[in-house]
């Protein structure tokens, strides 16, 4: 995927050495640049939060999203780390979110490292509940109709309950849109249908 | 956490949220591009080269044109920090997705997956462990609201009165009584009923058994049951734990035989005072009374064996304390932070001896040496109590694992350590 250059672009791109090429090459992680980073930062995360009644999260925090036990609801924007460390102290979590945004149409698959899930797990033993992974399928929405101009009516939503590795396709696919997906959240893991477990 | 640097196209760095990492662009925005150039053009395009450039760059902006925000200068300070020594080429960001490379997946966690209601967390552990559960991972808080007492007594005032309770060590029932009114109602009645079990079992001609523990006969009676499961989930905790410990220690056994061999003189008006008990008890539990109200019944009721009931109930409450104190300390994630213990005694003339010169030994919380000092802290009336040690601090201790390098006085009462 080649990143759209951003209006407030300082420096011209460089053009990578041939050491540099063959590095991102080999490498089948996404690289995102700025315009991306912003359409994530601006509209996916503050969306699903607010979807699910939650509260998006700056710090480096193993969750993305976090919805507080008792509907408790935070101002608007993210919460900093020492807002975010009283709210969960006070009141608990309902449910951690882990949340990814798919904006090129090769990338399919979830990649997550060992350090990242067993920060995780930590998360989830000292909240007492489990990490959920939701993802945004934008490849077909992100400057559909031109830079800058997005289509979210093609928007796809997947979740699975865990996070990790994992291709996107075998997922659940949310179709029922905010409701299932809170039903999803609040059911047992038993319970849930193939590909959200 | 959303994003991650790659760097030389493998090394995969968790970097910073989404947002944090629009809050350090920000940053970095306001930075000199000629002087910053690869910094910008790493916020800018989402790769850059030459790493130890970026890293001196980094450094530098850092020094130079501190951010406000501290999240962001701890971001940026990771970063240069990953970067150290690195000799490859590239870096750039990803949003943790990628493109199909024919391997299998990887792997998926799904933690906790029947977990999703709070836990109710034994009367125990609230009234120790929790404290240090805090310390760590504040997240750890039971759901207090849903245990339907929240219109008594807050989470917080209770963790912040238990907390006092600890550092004072203050385990006495004058002291639960001033702290905990609603909670030292459940432990007085859940004791009780432990207790009048108990008391029931050695008036019955229970024969103790040798060696040194003795197991005491299940309680026949579970007239309480279903009246605290149903209004007081905590005394239910509180009583599952003391009914279900069900050992008492040499001492307190030949406390208890030596009184159900004075039981020819005692044993009518004792039995009378128990079934006493039992039916104030019971009429306690269907009033909702209050502590003061409960004593009051009890005053009323029985004083034939209120000495054999305080101390008894002083011994539960110190053990009930150290059970969810060493339950806690137990679970590995706890354990990881806080790998050892000291032991702490009351220093006075009441003191065991070999309880005295455990003062001040530090263990390794799981090992054999461990287990003799769990056993110490089970013994009759005993009031020592274990301090957690964190990680760091362990390098300032003489940390003891095997048994055998225990105090002679300790291994001496307990042989089979």
């Amino acid at each position: 995927m080649k990143p759209v250059a951003a209006k407030t672009n300082r420096v011209a791109q460089k053009v990578p050495t041939a050491r540099t090429k063959s590095e991102i090459a080999k490498s089948s992680a996404t690289r995102v640049g700025r315009d991306i980073q912003s359409y994530c930062e601006e509209g996916n995360e503050p969306m699903l939060a607010k979807m699910l009644g939650g509260s998006s999260i700056k710090d480096n925090q193993p969750v993305d999203i976090v919805v507080f036990r008792g509907g408790v609801k935070t101002p608007p924007g993210p919460l900093g780390d020492a807002e975010y460390k009283a709210l969960l102290a006070k009141h608990g979590a309902a449910y951690g979110i882990e949340m990814k945004t798919i904006v090129s149409n090769k990338a399919n698959k979830l990649t997550m490292k060992r350090s990242a899930m067993d920060l995780k797990k930590g998360w989830e033993q000292g909240a007492g509940v489990p990490v959920h992974t939701i993802v945004f399928d934008d490849s077909k929405v992100f400057n559909a109709l031109g830079a800058g101009k997005h289509d979210v009516s093609k928007r796809k939503i997947f979740y699975r309950i865990g996070y990790g590795s994992f291709r996107i396709d075998k997922m659940h696919q949310v179709k029922g849109g905010t409701k299932e997906l809170k039903s999803l959240l609040a059911m047992k893991a038993d319970d849930l249908p193939p590909g959200a477990k | 956490m959303a994003y991650s640097a790659i760097i030389g196209g493998v090394d995969q760095f968790p970097l910073v949220s989404i947002t944090g990492w629009n809050d350090a662009k920000a940053w970095i925005d306001t930075l000199d591009v000629d002087q910053f150039e690869s910094l910008v053009h790493l916020a800018e395009y989402g790769w850059t080269e030459n790493l130890a450039e970026l890293r001196g760059q980094i450094l530098a902006a850092l020094k130079a044109s501190p951010p406000d925000d501290s999240t962001v200068a701890d971001t940026m300070a990771g970063l240069a920090k990953t970067l150290a020594g690195k000799t490859e080429s590239s870096i750039f960001v990803s949003d943790g997705t990628m493109t199909d490379d024919g391997k299998p997946d990887a792997g998926w966690v799904i933690g906790q997956p029947d977990d999703r209601q709070p836990k109710v967390r034994s009367l125990a552990t609230l009234n120790s462990g929790t404290f240090e559960s805090l310390l760590a991972y504040p997240p750890i808080v039971p759901d207090f609201d849903s245990l339907g007492l929240a219109a008594t007594i807050s989470a917080t005032e209770i963790l912040a009165r238990v907390r006092r309770k600890i550092l004072n060590h203050a385990h006495g029932i004058v002291d639960l009584e001033s702290d905990l009114d609603a909670l030292d109602l459940l432990v007085a009645q859940a004791f009780l009923a432990s207790q009048v079990a108990g008391a029931v079992s050695v008036f019955a001609g229970f024969v103790p058994p040798e060696p040194k523990v003795f197991m005491l006969k299940t309680p026949p009676v579970d007239w309480w049951k279903e009246e605290t499961t149903t209004r007081f989930p905590w005394m239910a905790e509180a009583s599952r734990w003391l009914k279900d410990r069900g050992v008492v220690t040499t001492d307190s056994m030949a406390g208890m035989v030596a009184q159900a061999e004075d039981a020819g003189r005692l044993r009518w008006d004792s039995i009378k005072s128990v079934a006493d008990l039992r039916s104030q008890l019971s009429d306690s539990l269907v009033a909702g009374d209050t502590l003061a109200q409960f004593k009051a019944r009890i005053d009323t009721a029985t004083t034939t064996i209120r000495s054999q009931l305080e101390t008894g109930f002083l011994t539960a409450t110190h053990q009930a304390y150290i059970h969810g104190k060493t339950d806690t300390l137990e679970k590995p994630i706890i354990q990881k932070l806080f790998p050892a213990v000291e032991y702490f005694a009351t220093i006075d003339t009441r003191v065991r001896e070999w309880h005295r010169v455990l003062d001040g030994v530090v263990v390794e919380v799981g090992s054999p040496a461990y287990r003799v000092i769990r056993r110490a802290l089970a013994d009759y009336r005993c009031r020592c109590t274990v301090i957690s040690v964190q990680r760091k601090d362990l390098a300032k201790h003489r940390v003891i694992t095997d048994a055998s390098d225990l105090p002679a006085e300790v291994l001496a009462h307990y042989p089979d350590a």
